[in-house]
């Protein structure tokens, strides 16, 4: 059982309280914000700050 | 062994779980929390976080009541969460996930009721866990907490060299101090009395004999609420 359209609409980053959204592989949600990534284990999201990893997917040299 | 007292919890906690600690605890606990549950009269359309739910039965009993609604609960130990899910399918109205109680992962003003069994004591800063709770609660929102472990009831003291985690041993005035802090309202307490018959050859490991055990149910479990 996928992790709820409900669950997900109510779920914050920890962190900066910035709104959460599912990567497109469906394994964390990142944070809007901050980047922190949170990981989903066993369809089971893990909002721990320290369990997070900050992901910037911006691809350098766009100067 | 870490010093980090989040994670000592969260291993501690996985251990219980592992060891099927989360059916004695509701096995445990739910004579009181039932009671507690009562008297949060939840309606149909409520709005519902158990904050440290365990291997999440007080999550489903709340579910029983916020049928329209929808229950949330979190708990810092990801194996008991694991349970709480597993035991929760044919729930759809009801979600889990790993969290703090310190650092919640939902917007303010998110619900309308908030549940928490023999929790409390365990956080390393229990201030910012009740600011937490009282920040995603709505306006005129509810908190109903309960702890076996406190100042009046002695029999329980016994538990903190037991314990493989520290945990805070507070009075009665002491919880009602910082729920007022934390900005809760009509701030109520109240002992709530666990009417199952103790067996006459108590030979469980809670308690060193079956004295304790009886002093611990005479003096019963509180219960503290308060309202945004």
């Amino acid at each position: 059982m996928p992790i709820s359209e409900q669950l997900l609409e109510i779920l914050v980053c920890p962190a900066c309280r910035a709104r959460v959204e599912m990567k497109s592989d469906g394994s964390g949600l990142k944070c809007a914000e901050c980047k922190r990534v949170y990981p989903i284990r066993d369809d089971i999201p893990v909002m721990l700050i320290d369990e997070a990893k900050i992901e910037d997917e911006q691809p350098a040299g766009n100067n | 062994m870490t010093n980090d007292p989040q994670e000592q919890l969260r291993i501690e906690f996985n251990q219980w779980a592992r060891a099927g600690k989360g059916e004695s605890m509701e096995k445990g606990h739910r004579p009181v929390g039932t009671q507690a549950i009562e008297r949060m009269r939840v309606p149909a359309s409520a709005r519902v976080l158990d904050v440290g739910c365990g291997s999440g039965w007080a999550s489903r009993l709340l579910a029983g009541s916020a049928i329209k609604g929808r229950v949330t609960g979190i708990d810092i130990s990801d194996e008991m969460i694991r349970i709480a899910r597993e035991s929760s399918m044919s729930f759809p109205h009801v979600d889990f996930e790993t969290a703090s109680a310190e650092r919640l992962p939902f917007s303010d003003n998110e619900f309308t009721h908030a549940f928490s069994m023999e929790s409390l004591y365990y956080y390393r800063d229990i201030p910012r866990a009740l600011a937490e709770i009282h920040r995603v609660l709505k306006p005129g929102g509810v908190f109903v907490a309960v702890v076996d472990l406190y100042w009046e009831n002695e029999a329980t003291h016994q538990w903190i060299d037991t314990l493989n985690v520290p945990v805070e041993l507070l009075s009665t005035d002491d919880y009602r101090r910082l729920f007022i802090d934390a900005g809760f309202t009509n701030i109520r307490d109240e002992r709530l009395i666990d009417p199952t018959p103790i067996p006459e050859n108590y030979t469980g490991s809670s308690f060193k004999s079956r004295e304790d055990y009886e002093e611990y149910r005479r003096a019963g479990s509180l219960m503290i609420s308060g309202e945004r």
